[in-house]
């Protein structure tokens, strides 16, 4: 009792508006467009619902079917079991009864558990989470008040959403969804919710709920049925949208972050032992689990010393700080928790790995950087950016001759290509500093990356391809290097 | 709080409360931003090193725990091992290349411990003198070419 009137509480000061405490108002919306907006008890059941819509629609009240996260409502539930609230949207359609089969009852194995969210403990009839398979529901709002209380109770003592409630205006419960919303340029709780994939309709009927990234995928195997009478389509399409409430077309405004969950089992972070929510888990076999300042912190790090990988299947990326095997942050958009500046400087260093590894080079032309393709049979590499015509073997100014008679030309400052003042000058600025590092650093043979020798052994590694080369020899490191001028 | 401060902070805590056997940190030697740490290290009993003392001095940079932490041996007594330099350099990959966020402060002492208990024989690295005058200062600034670990 008590618990109840708390979580009321919480919600009439932020969303109740203009509906009274009990009286929730929303929109029923059948596939044909027809809307229509109901004020009704919270407490009364769907049959109830069916009656006033059916008043309102000038229907039968027994041919209405109202379906809320893939699955039809049954009569004798109340709107709050069913979480229906201010702000939903209930998809409706029209049929005689008969011809509605029964969706086969599921218990709540038949969804796996891989995704915990969806073992919600709630009416058998679905099976399916109702905090967030909801068509039209914002389940921080109104559905999830009890278990929301349930989870905060849950959580209570972690630091948890509060240093993050300032990137977050409204409350939050346990969400296994969050998407980097461009519209609030940060990351968010997402809704996941489903229509169906041939005609957009939203009273689409799912046979089980998913319990898994691949069963909400475009490749999805889950099937169901459309409500729209012409429509034969048995896919739904599932999409996540930001928790917050835009105006307008919101579509793909929102990209999934995959690895970023609430951190439910209270997990330390690996960098600074604070057990915060939401967190990032890395698909290592234990999962190790990073909050999302660090991850930052740990994202620039690696991105200054160049310590991000090509990987084939999900790009320029990281894996696990603890080195685990098979580890990689599968997606790419997990970066732009990075912030606007270094996402773009991650996507340039992304860009020039994807030129190294794949046999181009980049414009040596200072400031330029362009990713160039050479063609096969000719040292001279012509910028299409800044048409700076380079040398394919010693990645400097294009020459006739061999490329060690050439080594200084650049660092003289003899260059006659058509550049305008503006980059000359630019040119200036950068040779002065490569004059005065020249003698602390070297290209390493394989990428000609500079590298930085910091005292020690002779013995380099490359940050950027790792090659292991020789400070005097400048060549691959071997065990000639080590007998002979291990030490300088 | 940074998370090397708020890591930092939760590792003093763990170690002063329940510290490992034969390891302690030396309180006073902490500056406030616990950037700089300072280990005390006893030889295990019934090793070469029994009864010795030992000082770890341990420097943190603002990336820890991304960043390995700079460990050495400092005072007056720097053990004599094939991996440690008589400069107080400890060649042991966990400090460079094969650190990772999951170790610690403590984890790093008990692998030296434990480095010291498995040792034969008590003599300086080959190379010690001549890696002695040509070295950085920062060990952490070596490229180590990892001795035989059965040593
Ligand atoms: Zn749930
Ligand atoms: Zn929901
Ligand atoms: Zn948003
Ligand atoms: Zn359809
Ligand atoms: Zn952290
Ligand atoms: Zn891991
Ligand atoms: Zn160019
Ligand atoms: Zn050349």
């Amino acid at each position: 009792m008590a618990s109840n009137s708390l979580s009321n509480q919480g919600l009439e000061g932020i969303f109740d508006d203009h509906c009274g405490s009990n009286t929730i108002c929303f929109a029923v919306k059948f596939s044909s467009n027809r809307s229509y907006v109901v004020d009704i008890s919270a407490g009364d059941s769907i049959k109830d619902l069916k009656a006033v819509v059916a008043r309102k629609a000038g229907l039968c009240a027994d041919d209405i079917h109202f379906v809320l996260a893939g699955q039809r409502l049954q009569d004798c539930k109340s709107l709050q079991s069913c979480g229906v609230g201010s702000h939903t949207t209930l998809h409706a359609f029209c049929r005689p009864i008969g011809n509605v089969s029964k969706a086969s009852p599921k218990t709540e194995q038949d969804y796996g558990s891989d995704v915990d969210h969806f073992n919600y403990n709630g009416e058998e009839d679905s099976g399916i989470c109702k905090e967030c398979i909801c068509s039209e529901v914002n389940f921080a709002e109104q559905r999830c008040s009890g278990s929301r209380l349930k989870e905060s109770q849950d959580v209570e003592g972690i630091q948890d959403i509060n240093s993050y409630s300032c990137e977050m205006s409204r409350p939050l419960g346990y969400n296994r969804f969050f998407v980097y919303c461009k519209l609030c340029d940060g990351i968010r709780p997402a809704k996941l919710r489903l229509v169906c994939k041939g005609c957009c309709n939203g009273a689409f009927l799912v046979d089980r709920g998913p319990s898994n990234w691949q069963d909400i995928s475009s490749t999805t195997s889950i099937t169901g049925r459309c409500t729209v009478e012409k429509c034969d389509c048995k896919t739904p399409r599932f999409y996540l949208r930001c928790f917050e409430r835009h105006e307008g077309d919101v579509d793909g405004t929102a990209v999934a972050l995959k690895h970023v969950n609430m951190n439910r089992r209270r997990v330390d972070c690996i960098a600074c032992g604070d057990v915060v929510s939401p967190v990032l888990i890395f698909p290592c076999e234990v999962g190790h689990v990073i909050c999302l300042a660090c991850f930052r912190q740990y994202c620039s790090v690696s991105l200054n010393e160049r310590r991000f990988t090509e990987h084939e299947r999900h790009g320029y990326t990281l894996p696990c700080p603890a080195g685990c095997p098979e580890s990689y942050i599968e997606e790419s958009h997990h970066f732009l928790l990075l912030g606007k500046e270094n996402y773009e400087r991650y996507k340039n260093f992304g860009a020039e790995e994807y030129v190294l590894q794949n046999g181009g080079m980049l414009c040596p032309a200072p400031g330029c950087g362009m990713g160039l393709f050479p063609e096969n049979g000719t040292r001279l590499i012509k910028c299409g950016e800044c048409q700076f015509e380079s040398c394919k073997d010693c990645k400097k100014e294009y020459h006739t001759g061999s490329c060690h008679e050439v080594e200084s030309i650049i660092l003289n400052g003899s260059t006659n290509i058509g550049i305008s003042d503006e980059m000359a000058q630019r040119a200036c600025w950068e040779m002065q500093s490569m004059n005065l590092i020249e003698e602390t650093t070297k290209s390493c043979p394989n990428c000609r990356s500079k590298t930085e020798r910091n005292g020690g052994c002779m013995h380099m590694v490359c940050s950027r391809c790792e090659c292991e080369w020789c400070w005097i020899c400048v060549k691959p490191w071997t065990r000639d290097c080590m007998a002979q001028h291990w030490f300088g | 709080m940074t998370s090397m401060e708020k890591r930092l902070q939760k590792e003093l805590q763990a170690m002063t409360k329940d510290p490992p056997a034969g390891v302690s940190v030396n309180t006073n030697s902490l500056s406030s931003s616990l950037s700089e740490w300072i280990v005390d290290i006893e030889g295990a009993p019934s090793t070469l090193y029994e009864g010795e003392r030992f000082q770890l001095g341990f420097k943190f940079t603002s990336r820890y725990p991304f960043d390995s932490p700079q460990v050495m041996f400092i005072g007056p007594n720097i053990p004599v091992h094939p991996h440690v330099y008589s400069n107080g350099h400890i060649c042991l990959s966990i400090l460079t290349e094969d650190w990772s966020p999951a170790l610690s402060v403590q984890s790093v002492c008990l692998s030296i411990v434990s480095m010291l208990s498995s040792c034969k024989e008590k003599k300086l690295p080959p190379d010690n003198a001549i890696y002695v005058r040509t070295c950085s200062k920062d060990p952490k600034k070596t490229r180590w070419w990892y001795h035989d670990n059965s040593v």
